[in-house]
Formats: C-alpha cells, structure tokens, sequence
C-alpha cells in the first residue's frame, strides 16, 4: 500500500469519514491507527516531537545533578518540580562544553544548541532543533516554530544571545515572544470556513509564484553566499505555499488577548506567560500543525527579574544573583529559587503533553523535549557538569525515568544521540572542539 | 571589522552585496510608496559589526520572517485600498477590467518606484498577468490590483536591494550602476525608498560621476528627509532600539513608562540632527552640547521647566549651563540602557564609551574568573567606586576594567533611567576619572575630553563608513577611511561635509567584480 505522510488534509478527510465530533486536539484518529493504537494502520510509527527548551544562566550543578545513577535515581533538589513527571526524565549529566578559553552566555547557548562555536556575532552550524526538522519537520504545516516566554537580555549583538535556533551560520530563527502573535500564527485560520477559502487561496498562492519567479530570476546574479541567503527566502515562501494548500482543523487553544496574557514586559518569565506559551506549543503539537520546535524560557545570560517570587528576589538574576551573590554552587540560594521557578515552568508543559491523549498513550510518550542552558554553574561560567535533561519517550526510544551519568563526554554528544532518535541519521555533528561522530554509548 | 593596522597602501573596493531591507527602512518605503499606513511586527534586525544596515546584508530570513512579511504587506495596502480616494490616488484609475491599460501602467509605475528602477518588459507583462488573471479568480478588479500590489512588494526586488554594480571602462574596479547609486545614496542619506527626483537622475545615467552623485546628496541633505541620514545613523550607532525593550524596577521608578522610554529613544536623534541641520556646529559637540529635546516626562526627570509640555508634545529646551548633564552622555537613552533594573552600571557606560564612542574592543572576562564582589561587613555601606575597587586591584580583573570603570564610574550621579542624585546611598558621590591616564572630572569633563578626541573623530568617521556601506569595512578600504578622517578634521568635524566625502569616495562608489 502507498504511504504517505500523516498532513492535515489526510487528517481532515479522516475527520470526516469517521464523523466524529470535531472535538479537538484530536489529531490522530483510532481509525488511522493499528489494532494496537501504536502506530498507523499503514503501519507508520507515530508521529514524533521534538522540541529545545531553553533557560538561560544555568543551575548549581551538585543541586541539580542527582546522586544515584542509573533506574534507582532520584530526583534531585533543583528537578524536584518535575516529581509529577518522573518516568519520563532521562537525566543526563557530566557533559562538559568542549570549547577552550572563556565560554560566556553566547558560545555557551551555541554550544548547547549547535555542537558548533561562534564567529561573527553568529552559530556556526545548524541546531538540533533545526537539524531534527530537516529530518522530520518538512511535511509538517510548521516545519518548526520558535517561542518564547520573557525576552529579557543583556542587549549584545550576538545573534546566540538572542536566538537557539539556527539553521546554520548568520540565520537565527528569532524566538516569538508575543503570545498573541504566536496564536495568530498557529490558529489564526482555524475558524475559518473552507467554503471559499480555496479561491482566495489560489490568488494567494500567485502572489507568492511570482515572488519566486523574481528570486529565480535574481539567484543566476548573485555569489554563493547571497544566493544562500535568497534560497532560505525562498524556503521560506514555500512553507508559506504549502501551508495555503493544507487547510488545518484543529480547535484552538484560549485566545491570549481574551484572556489577558501578553507578552513580558517586566522582565520576570511569569508563570502565566510560560502557562500560554505551553498551552500553544502542545495543542500545536497534539494538532500535528509542527513536530518541531524551540522554547525560550529565558534567553541566554537573561537579565531576568523574578520578583513575584519575593522581595528578596527582586535582582537582576544574571548580574547581581548568578554572578555575584554569595556561596558556592551548592550554597546559591537565590541561584536555586530562581531555577525551582523554571522548573515549575517547565513541569507544567511536560504535564499538559502528557495530560493530551494519542493512540494508546499521550503526546508526551511520542515527544523528547531537550532541555538546556547556556552554561553550567553560571557564577564563574563553569563548562563542565553542563544541563541536560531529556524529557518524553521520543515515541519508545527512550525508555525515561533514569538518571544517565557520562562524566567528561562532549556535550554535542547528546545532540548526536538525539538527532539520531529522531531519524536524522547524522554521521557527525557539531564543529571544531564541539565536533563529534558519535554519540552516547549504551543510553537508549 | 578591518584591522587599521593592516592597511594596505593601495586602495581596493569591497564586494557587492544583498541586503535585505532593515525594519525602518521597509517601513520608511512603505510610507513613501502607499502614504501612511501602520505597518506589523516584521522580524527583528540582526547587528553585525555594531549596525543593523550590515547585519540585512550578511543575515538570511527565517520562515516567520517570510510570514510577518507577507501579513504586513497584506495589511498595509489593505488600509490603502478601503479608501476610495487614497487607491485612486495610487493606482491612478479606476480600472472596470484587469486588462485595462491603466493596470499595466500602475505596474510600470509603481514597479519602477519599489524595485528602485524600471521593470523589464517581460516583468511587466507577467504581473499584469497576474493582474488579470486574479481579477478573474475572483470577479473582483480592485482585490486583483491589490493583490497584484501586495505581490511587487512581496518580490524580493522589493525586499533585497541587489547592489552588484557593472564593468567600467574607465577604471579596473566596477563600478555601482545608477540605479544601484540611487537606492545607495536614498538609504544612507534618508533612509528610505529613492524619491522620484533620485531615480530620474538614474534614468539619465546622471549617477555615474562622483559629481553627480555629491550634487543628488546635497539635495538629499538640503531636504527634510535628509535628517534621517544623522536620525537613523544614531539610532542604529547607539542602539536605541534597546531603550524601548528596557524594563526597570516599577517601585524604585513610578515614571519610568514607555512614553519616557520613546522620548528618550528620539532625544539622541533630534539632539545629533539639530547639531548637524539646524547649527551646522562641530559633530563632536555631541558631547557637549546643552540643546536637546524633551517632552513632559523628559524634561521632568532633567528637572526641567515642565510647564505647557505633555507626554506628546516635543521642544527644544536648554539644558542649565552650570549642570552635570549635556550631550550624549547625559541623555536618558544612554544612561537608563547601560544599567540594570535598579542601578547605573558604570562597567558597560564605560564599555560603550570604549566601543561605541571609541572604537576600541573590550574582550570578556577570562575563563573561570570569579566575578563576585564580596559584600560588605554588615554595617558597612559601600559605594559602587568602593565595591568595584576589586575589579582593578586584581591584575586579571584591571586589564580590561581599568579601561572601563574609570569612564563610567563619573557618571554616577545619574542614576538607573539617568534621573541626577546628590548622593550615593547617602555618600557623597567622586566622580573622578581618566581617559587613558588623562584625569577629568564627571560627566562634563569626560564629554569636554571626548569632544577633542582624535580616536572619538577617527571612530565617527569609520562607523559612518560602515554604515553607510552597509557591509564591514575590508582592509583595502583604509587608505580612503584615512583620508576622510583627515578631512573631518580639516573641516572642523562638518558632519554634512563628511557625508558628502563618504558618497563621492572610491569606496562608496565602486565595488570588486563579481567572483566567478
């Protein structure tokens, strides 16, 4: 039998031909998949997630790290939010970024996201979201989407400081911080009726074949490198393209506007705000409108004032807190404060993918969320015992609730790994220190 | 960014390049192709080498980007076409049928307005095409030339400015072509689309020569469009696009609101444009200068005379002549954005003194350095000069922060959104300083220091360079940096009379053949 790739007009036909009521997320229906509700009837696999999830200024490694190795871990002090989704945690610990000499908050996110270093202000080579979503984004409506929750920083240059998304040198993928805009973009048209949407869309889809017309025509003038650069224009009119061509049935998520989240103009990554953020990320996901995606929590070195949490918190949490309250990377008490809020954060997206049902389990089964930072122990930058907390089943390859110890591994390793179970099928990864062609041994 | 050292004798362009345009400059050519629209969020600009104009020539589009276009487009001329009067006006007729031969003349004519020079035939032809066969699509004329509209700005010949240039005969560098020339000097002079005067002066080929091309810029800078070559090139050089995105604590700063923020954003402009238009004095008064601009709230937290102003009103006022606060330096925009949310950072006001004013780089601290300031016995309070004290006793620390501390430490009377202190928790404030082993005394000394600097002139100059070229200086372009820092100087820092310099130079008119 032919296969093809699950995308919303097959979706949508399914909806119909079962009659069921259009009550949503429902993106996988039981008449598409197999006797055992584990993959489709077709006998494709379900359909798999990725997503980065980025927090700037690291953690206190000995807090965050657990004690015990292997099935018998527990959770540590700074994971202990994440209690209520256990079983699906791989930690990974020891890795240490590779790159010598001073690894700041720019080469640290490049590091953690890329495998590769910095050169003029920018990545140098593909992040793994990026390089998973070549893997298995294209057929998606959203071949990735990049979020994010507060867009506090220290105002450098770096694209790396901005950005942990790249497809590679000087093209961020810039996070969306405006939840409102966000929702425009994902659901916007999902109220829209598709009786006569079809006409519009035609003379839509003219306007975008004659700006590849010109871009064509401009391409044969052009060097390498700008000819590159018109090219990622282009793939960008094609998502555009495709996406007319697909309607999508999905019933959005709260409008953000109605209920009164925008975005954070205070600086304090609020609850409320990642609550959102989350909410659009995993009906997006449940939807199947992307399988592919980056979060920024906080952005890398994040001037980040989380005073809702207390009075006594109410510093800039890279400046004052990471930097120069007192103590060790056990004894940073605000450091720590400020990284149970993340988690919280965080426990509360993994929480609603899991809560979305599919097949016989739920989105969070099929997903592998990665989560990192810009640095380790963020007080003096420290490169070792780096972050790195894998959260979801990645769809059976990763079996979760474990505590997975690689002292003194590059950190692009994981990226390796990662890439791998997700079906990239990359042979190296990374570049010079953070370059690798393996990836981690007897993990999955 | 070019080492000077590196100079080589001999001069030699720098390479062609795609830029795409930055987020003002779509938004400037919006207004002057359609008239006033409110345009949406695009995606953000990227800075390479200290400016936005370099970063759309080195950075490609993200599938978002490509998105915020296509909806900011789609809104901008929508609000153009519900007006009966406004599309009539653009368009030009009002067509009963897409083959009417208005359409195709609108598409000759406004294609040759956004793609910055005539539409060949063929292109004509195929988006009237376009035109037509939309308008059949949908039974509706109008939505087909709307839409046919939407597509020519959607075009990257809208949206990239192409600038390759063309063999010259006379020289063995190529040369930038007239039409190329026209969109360079409408760019970097005003900061927007070419005017009509610009692009006929190409048709005439009249932008060949280095005359024509100084005669089309002092038109420019005669204009009032022209101040947006000083408006925008500030922006961009001082990152004032950070003052808006800054919060800051809402307890300690009640009047800190985004109005403040936006007038502190236009204050720098205003204040370099009146110093450079309005008295034609020295450019490096910047950082001296008492004449400014303020609304209600900037004027009040200058201490200022408030009375008859609001929020939106917007005035000219002279600063005390006997205060702490003038030029540059004392300006909200610069004082609230180097600074956290609580306190004035005299480490990054020095760092942007070193980087942006100076042209010199600070590297980051060394790997593994503790960057804690241990804090004081309990009892004892300390003011910032005390507590960064350890930043120069520890060699490791000094070599960078002893270029940087000294610079701001001086201004610490000015205090997180710049608003001036007597005092340091209760302390009186030193605001002793020196700039490369040259002692002054606050903020005014440092600006009186900074206004008679070779490497703040030598600096202006190479960052108007840059911008203006839009890419980064290469190492071959010195000899004519050099020579134009001559110039400035000779010329009493006449910021007018280095601009027209920079667009009649070699460098700002020829460009390296294309690599084949």
């Amino acid at each position: 039998m032919r296969t093809r790739p699950l995308n919303r007009r097959r979706m949508l036909r399914g909806l119909l031909a079962t009659g069921a009521a259009i009550a949503v997320p429902l993106p996988v229906l039981d008449g598409m998949l197999n006797g055992n509700g584990t993959a489709f009837a077709q006998g494709q696999p379900l359909v798999r997630r990725f997503a980065t999830w980025f927090f700037g200024n690291g953690i206190l490694p000995p807090r965050w790290n657990p004690t015990v190795a292997g099935n018998n871990w527990e959770l540590s002090d700074q994971l202990a939010p994440l209690a209520n989704v256990k079983e699906y945690l791989t930690v990974v610990s020891g890795l240490v970024n590779k790159f010598p000499g001073s690894s700041f908050h720019p080469l640290g996110s490049a590091a953690s996201t890329t495998g590769g270093g910095v050169e003029d202000n920018s990545a140098v080579v593909p992040s793994i979201d990026q390089i998973v979503a070549e893997a298995i984004g294209k057929n998606s409506i959203f071949k990735s989407v990049e979020l994010g929750v507060s867009d506090a920083t220290p105002g450098g240059p770096e694209n790396t400081l901005h950005a942990v998304s790249h497809r590679g040198k000087n093209a961020p993928n810039f996070p969306e911080f405006d939840p409102l805009a966000v929702f425009s973009r994902l659901f916007g048209q999902a109220d829209v009726s598709a009786a006569d949407i079809a006409r519009l869309n035609q003379a839509k889809q003219s306007v975008l074949d004659a700006a590849v017309v010109d871009a064509n025509e401009m391409r044969g003038l052009l060097g390498m490198a700008d000819r590159q650069r018109l090219d990622q224009h282009l793939d960008g009119i094609r998502q555009l393209e495709m996406r007319l061509a697909m309607p999508t049935q999905c019933v959005a998520p709260p409008n953000p506007a109605t209920v009164g989240i925008t975005r954070d103009t205070r600086s304090e990554a609020p609850i409320a705000i990642s609550g959102m953020v989350s909410e659009l990320l995993s009906i997006a996901f449940a939807c199947d409108l992307t399988r592919v995606a980056s979060v920024v929590f906080t952005l890398p070195a994040a001037h980040v004032y989380y005073r809702q949490l207390g009075a006594d918190m109410n510093d800039d949490f890279h400046d004052t807190i990471c930097h120069t309250d007192p103590g060790d990377s056990a004894s940073q008490i605000r450091v720590h404060r400020g990284v149970l809020h993340t988690m919280q954060c965080l426990s509360i997206l993994l929480q609603r993918l899991r809560s979305l049902p599919e097949g016989d389990g739920n989105v969070l089964d099929n997903s592998l969320i990665y989560v990192t930072s810009c640095v380790s122990w963020g007080k003096v930058h420290a490169k070792d015992e780096w972050p790195v907390l894998l959260a979801g089943k990645a769809g059976g390859a990763l079996q979760g609730n474990v505590h997975y110890r690689a002292p003194g591994e590059n950190l692009s390793k994981v990226l390796f790994t990662m890439a791998n179970l997700m079906g990239a099928g990359v042979t190296s990864l990374g570049a010079a220190e953070g370059l690798v062609e393996s990836g981690l041994s007897g993990f999955v | 960014m070019a080492d000077p050292s590196q100079a080589a004798g001999e001069f030699g362009p720098g390479k062609g390049t795609l830029k795409r345009l930055t987020d003002s400059e779509f938004r400037n050519s919006l207004r002057d192709l359609l008239g006033d629209v409110t345009v949406g969020e695009l995606e953000p600009d990227s800075w390479s080498d200290g400016f936005a104009k370099v970063g759309s020539s080195v950075v490609s589009i993200s599938a978002n980007g490509v998105d915020k276009y296509q909806l900011a487009i789609d809104a901008a001329t929508a609000q153009v076409f519900a007006d009966a009067t406004r599309r009539a006006a653009l368009v030009g007729c009002e067509p009963q049928v897409a083959d009417d031969a208005c359409v195709d003349a609108f598409i000759a004519r406004f294609g040759r307005s956004s793609w910055r020079r005539p539409l060949t035939e063929a292109q004509v032809q195929r988006y009237g095409e376009l035109a037509r066969s939309t308008a059949t699509l949908l039974g509706d004329v109008t939505e087909a030339v709307r839409l046919t509209t939407n597509a020519l700005l959607f075009s990257p010949y809208f949206l990239y400015r192409m600038e390759r240039g063309q063999a010259d005969p006379s020289s063995s560098w190529w040369r930038f072509n007239s039409y190329e020339m026209a969109a360079r000097l409408a760019y970097f002079l005003a900061n927007t689309t070419p005017d009509a005067t610009l692009l006929d002066a190409a048709e005439r080929d009249g932008l060949a020569t280095a005359e024509g091309v100084r005669g089309q810029a002092e038109r420019l800078l005669g204009s009032v469009s022209g101040r947006e070559s000083i408006g925008n090139f500030a922006t961009e050089l001082f990152r004032l696009a950070i003052v808006r995105t800054r919060a800051k604590d809402p307890e300690r700063f009640p009047t800190y609101t985004s109005t403040l923020q936006s007038a502190m954003a236009r204050e720098v402009p205003a204040m370099f444009e009146s110093l450079v238009f309005d008295e034609r004095a020295p450019a490096l008064d910047l950082f001296t200068t008492r004449r400014t601009f303020v609304n209600r709230e900037l004027a009040s937290l200058y201490g200022l005379d408030a009375t008859g102003l609001t929020d939106e009103s917007w005035a000219a006022v002279d600063l005390p002549p006997d205060g702490l606060r003038a030029g540059l330096l004392g300006t909200g925009a610069f004082l609230s954005v180097y600074a956290n949310q609580k306190e004035g950072s005299p480490t990054q006001r020095g760092k942007f003194i070193r980087e942006f004013l100076l042209c010199q780089q600070i590297p980051p601290p060394p790997p593994n350095v503790s960057t804690v300031i241990e804090d004081p016995p309990p009892g004892v309070v300390l003011t910032k000069r005390e507590r960064l004290a350890a930043h120069r006793s520890q060699p490791v620390c000094a070599s960078c922060h002893s270029a940087m501390d000294p610079l701001g430490l001086p201004l610490e009377n000015f205090d997180a959104i710049g608003a001036f202190r007597e005092t340091e928790q209760g302390r009186e404030i030193d605001t002793t300083g020196d700039l490369d082993g040259v002692p002054f005394d606050g903020p005014i000394g440092l600006g009186k220091l900074l206004s008679t600097s070779d490497r703040a002139s030598a600096c202006l100059v190479r960052n108007l360079y840059r911008y203006a070229a839009g890419r980064s200086e290469i190492a071959t372009e010195e000899p004519v940096i050099e020579a134009l820092v001559e110039r400035f100087r000779t010329n009493g820092f006449d910021m007018q009379g280095l601009m027209l310099d920079v667009v009649s130079s070699d460098g700002f008119r020829y460009v390296a053949a294309p690599e084949l």
